[in-house]
């Protein structure tokens, strides 16, 4: 008889164990493997050390897919009931906070734990093709398990701390991101004091343990030639501490942050009154494009996130302005300010439109008003093009920080220009990224939770073995340039197969 | 492009043109995979009526709703609303009806106003008539009082009557209702029922599914019964309950209990079904008329010595014909 502790871990087991999606996981992983040992063989003539170069793709990708798929993933785990209000039955049963933990973080991390043992017998071939030892294989595993371990124990914690998925997803997110970049930033600080004061060195005594705690790092470290270490390195015994620490802050604070049900329905940006003196901020009539006024207002944030995106936008690029000027030891030019302004919002725009268009149609499906939207007397390609547009007034402080660079920088405006609209490899990184919208998108009305992370974990995975066996195809025929054409192409293609099948599933949602 | 034409029905040269029904639904079928929702149902709905859809839990009554809303596509059989064909023509239906789903989904986030402009906007209404519009339907779902409330901040009661104010913003000639009165005190739900009357008189067709039958008995002008994705009964309510239909019910009181009448009148061919009401010697019989008429029914009862005091014709409540006209039972 099991115990009431482990009854909601042994049925999410379960639940796991008979889902299609576990082996179609397995299968993806399998099939990511034979690419890696090919890859290994198909270039062991001109590099050598095939079982290293093998056994670090492997690894470097598994650590990449893990950081994308794994925050929304795990940060789903109790917000998720909080989102459904099915929190509060399952304690009002017999299941304590620990049960509930155990049940819904703990049995996704050995799902994914599972999945990474999976792998061992496979790189253990590593070790055969030469240029890695076993103490590699078990030390990088030992860092991915520990890194891993710490990332379910965040995202448990952001879990039970936000009311939805979401903000837990971008909790996680910041703290794991932000743990992963303190050790270069550190560093980068320390430089700010003279060297050999008392604040340099404490600084960098600090910047030296986060970099002793960095799973990067480590990870970097046991790729290195020589690599004798054992497998319990600093990384493994912080970062599993570290998780035993989320997991117990998880298991006290859950009483508190889970006393009452609350509302988890969307909440606006900023509620602002239509006679209040800060009415600029709050939400006009709706236009004539009502569909793009509503997105705009209550899905990209309205003319509140307007201001914060620009904010935003000026101080991220404060702060790369300030690590280039410690690093280059003199004040930051003008122009490279301009260079980076044009390339963090090209970047942000980037993102942020990724983003949108992965909770288009996910949050309408989510709060059930995806029927009513579809009962407008429009086709569902007008629906979602009209929403598409919504966006677009968002992306504003995108272009004007944009042209200020060019303003600031304007050789590097025509260089970049040029770069992307007059070469092949423009249109090509173009197409990738329509191709890659489109897909997260797709992903998003397909997948109930993560689709966007899943998406970019897939597509740099996708995109590096597609791109692996062209330049080899086109080695041999030595055009580069023809590669890109066919791959703008490919990409083309893709993104309008994934576009019709997004609309194709956006309709049979309306009518579930 | 132009918006197609409604097809009326077809009328004899010279003749007025019978008004084309609202609703005109012939042999639509519907499946879930392999789980068939509807089988070849045909019903028809005369314009400005109110038409109550009523069947078990899983009878295909909110997959016939969302057909009927241009949100599935049929199987098979053909589905014209307010004239127009559902698949060819959506846009035109979608602009001439509104549909209240039975999940409630509304914008959250929203003010109520903002809700209703928001949708009026959406179905193109200019700004000077988007204000006069949203006045009137909150008038007539008593909201004008709540319309700077955002939606989340209300009850369910109040978030329903937001749901039904955002299907009248633009106008609709047809309502589909699904479960409306779903989850609403006793009170929300008769004034439901008197908003739906007024919109009744103001010309719109309505077309309700609900569980709560009483109210519909006295709302309802027409109903159609579906069972297990087939339709049991469609047509005017009153020939219904007064089994004008194939069958038809009279009370039959006796003098004293008379067990042998009772069985009698159970084996007798045409019989289709006999109860005996509360504790006096008072017996429901429903018969069908093509095989029995009224005279040998009684004469049945009186060569059983029974001593009959009172036969007379029986008006049925919806919920017994309801209850005669579907099977027990989960459907499979």
């Amino acid at each position: 008889m099991s115990l009431p502790i482990l009854a909601l871990f042994e049925r999410s087991l379960r639940v796991e164990s008979r889902a299609m999606g576990t082996y179609v996981k397995r299968l993806g992983l399998a099939a990511f493997i034979f690419f890696c040992l090919i890859s290994a063989h198909l270039t062991s003539e001109l590099y050598g050390a095939a079982g290293l170069r093998f056994f670090s793709s492997v690894v470097y990708a598994t650590f990449i897919f893990l950081s994308l798929a794994g925050v929304g993933y795990f940060a789903s785990a109790v917000a998720e009931e909080k989102e459904e209000a099915t929190l509060g039955l399952l304690k009002m049963s017999n299941l304590n906070a620990l049960a509930i933990l155990l049940g819904k973080s703990t049995s996704r991390l050995l799902g994914v734990v599972t999945l990474l043992l999976a792998q061992v017998p496979f790189t253990l071939l590593a070790i055969t093709l030469g240029g890695v030892s076993l103490g590699q294989v078990v030390a990088a595993y030992a860092t991915l398990l520990a890194y891993l371990l710490l990332l379910c124990n965040v995202a448990l914690f952001a879990s039970v701390a936000c009311q939805q998925v979401r903000s837990a997803t971008v909790v996680t997110g910041l703290l794991v991101g932000g743990f992963l970049l303190a050790a270069p930033l550190c560093h980068a600080l320390a430089w700010e004091f003279p060297p050999g004061s008392g604040a340099h060195r404490a600084v960098a005594a600090v910047a030296e343990g986060l970099t002793r705690a960095n799973p990067v790092a480590r990870i970097g470290e046991i790729m290195a030639t020589g690599f004798d270490e054992g497998p319990f390195g600093v990384q493994v015994v912080s970062n599993a501490l570290a998780a035993l620490a989320f997991f117990g802050l998880a298991w006290l604070t859950f009483e508190f942050f889970t006393r009452e049900e609350k509302d988890v329905s969307p909440v606006r940006t900023a509620f602002v009154r239509r006679w209040s003196p800060l009415r600029w901020f709050g939400v006009s009539r709706p236009w004539g494009l009502a569909l793009a006024w509503k997105d705009f207002h209550f899905l990209a944030g309205g003319r509140m996130m307007v201001v914060g995106r620009f904010v935003g936008t000026i101080a991220l690029v404060g702060v790369f302005a300030w690590i280039a000027g410690l690093n280059r030891h003199r004040e930051v030019r003008a122009e490279e300010i301009g260079g980076m302004l044009m390339f963090c919002s090209l970047g942000l725009a980037a993102l942020d439109l990724a983003g949108y268009v992965s909770r288009m149609f996910r949050t309408e499906v989510q709060w059930h008003t995806l029927p009513e939207l579809m009962l407008l007397p429009v086709s569902t390609r007008q629906l979602a093009w009209s929403k598409f547009v919504g966006v677009l007034p968002a992306l504003v402080p995108y272009a004007v920080t944009f042209f200020l660079g060019a303003l600031l920088c304007p050789e590097g405006f025509g260089e970049g220009v040029e770069a992307i609209l007059g070469t092949v490899y423009g249109w090509h990184g173009i197409c990738q990224y329509i191709a890659f919208v489109c897909f997260a998108g797709y992903l998003s009305v397909v997948w109930r939770r993560a689709g966007a992370p899943a998406a970019l974990g897939i597509w740099l995975v996708g995109n590096w073995v597609l791109f692996f066996f062209l330049s080899f195809t086109f080695r041999s025929a030595g055009s580069v340039e023809g590669m890109f054409v066919l791959l703008s192409i490919l990409f083309f293609v893709f993104a309008v197969v994934c576009y019709r099948a997004t609309m194709a599933r956006v309709e049979r949602l309306a009518g579930e | 492009m132009a918006e197609p034409k409604a097809v009326a029905a077809a009328a004899a040269p010279g003749a007025a043109a019978p008004a084309p029904p609202a609703l005109d639904v012939r042999h639509l079928s519907y499946a879930y995979k392999n789980r068939r929702a509807l089988n070849a149902a045909t019903f028809s709905v005369a314009a400005r009526a109110i038409h109550g859809f009523v069947g078990p839990n899983g009878a295909g009554k909110t997959t016939t709703l969302k057909i009927l809303a241009t949100l599935l596509k049929p199987l098979e059989g053909a589905v014209r609303v307010l004239g127009f064909d559902i698949v060819r023509d959506y846009k035109a239906v979608r602009r001439r009806i509104g549909f209240m789903p039975e999940t409630m989904s509304l914008y959250r986030q929203m003010t109520v106003f903002e809700c209703l402009d928001f949708f009026a906007a959406a179905y193109g209404m200019a700004l000077a008539e988007r204000e006069q519009t949203i006045r009137d339907v909150l008038a007539l779902t008593d909201m004008t009082s709540r319309q700077d409330d955002l939606v989340r901040s209300l009850s369910k009661g109040m978030q329903q009557r937001v749901s039904l104010a955002r299907c009248l913003v633009h106008d609709p000639e047809l309502l589909l209702l699904d479960e409306p009165a779903a989850g609403l005190d006793p009170r929300a739900r008769i004034e439901l029922m008197e908003v739906l009357r007024e919109l009744r008189r103001m010309g719109k067709t309505i077309f309700i599914s609900s569980h709560i039958l009483a109210e519909l008995g006295t709302l309802c002008d027409s109903v159609t019964i579906i069972d297990r994705g087939r339709i049991k009964y469609s047509g005017a309510i009153d020939a219904l309950l007064s089994g004008e239909g194939d069958t038809v019910t009279y009370r039959l009181a006796l003098a004293a209990e008379s067990p042998a009448a009772a069985e009698a009148l159970q084996k007798a061919e045409g019989v289709v079904g006999i109860a005996k009401l509360d504790d006096a010697p008072v017996y429901q019989v429903t018969f069908r008329r093509d095989r029995l008429s009224t005279n040998q029914v009684l004469a049945i009862a009186l060569q059983a010595n029974a001593q009959v005091v009172a036969f007379t014709k029986g008006v049925r409540e919806l919920s017994e014909a309801f209850m005669d006209l579907t099977e027990p039972g989960v459907p499979t």
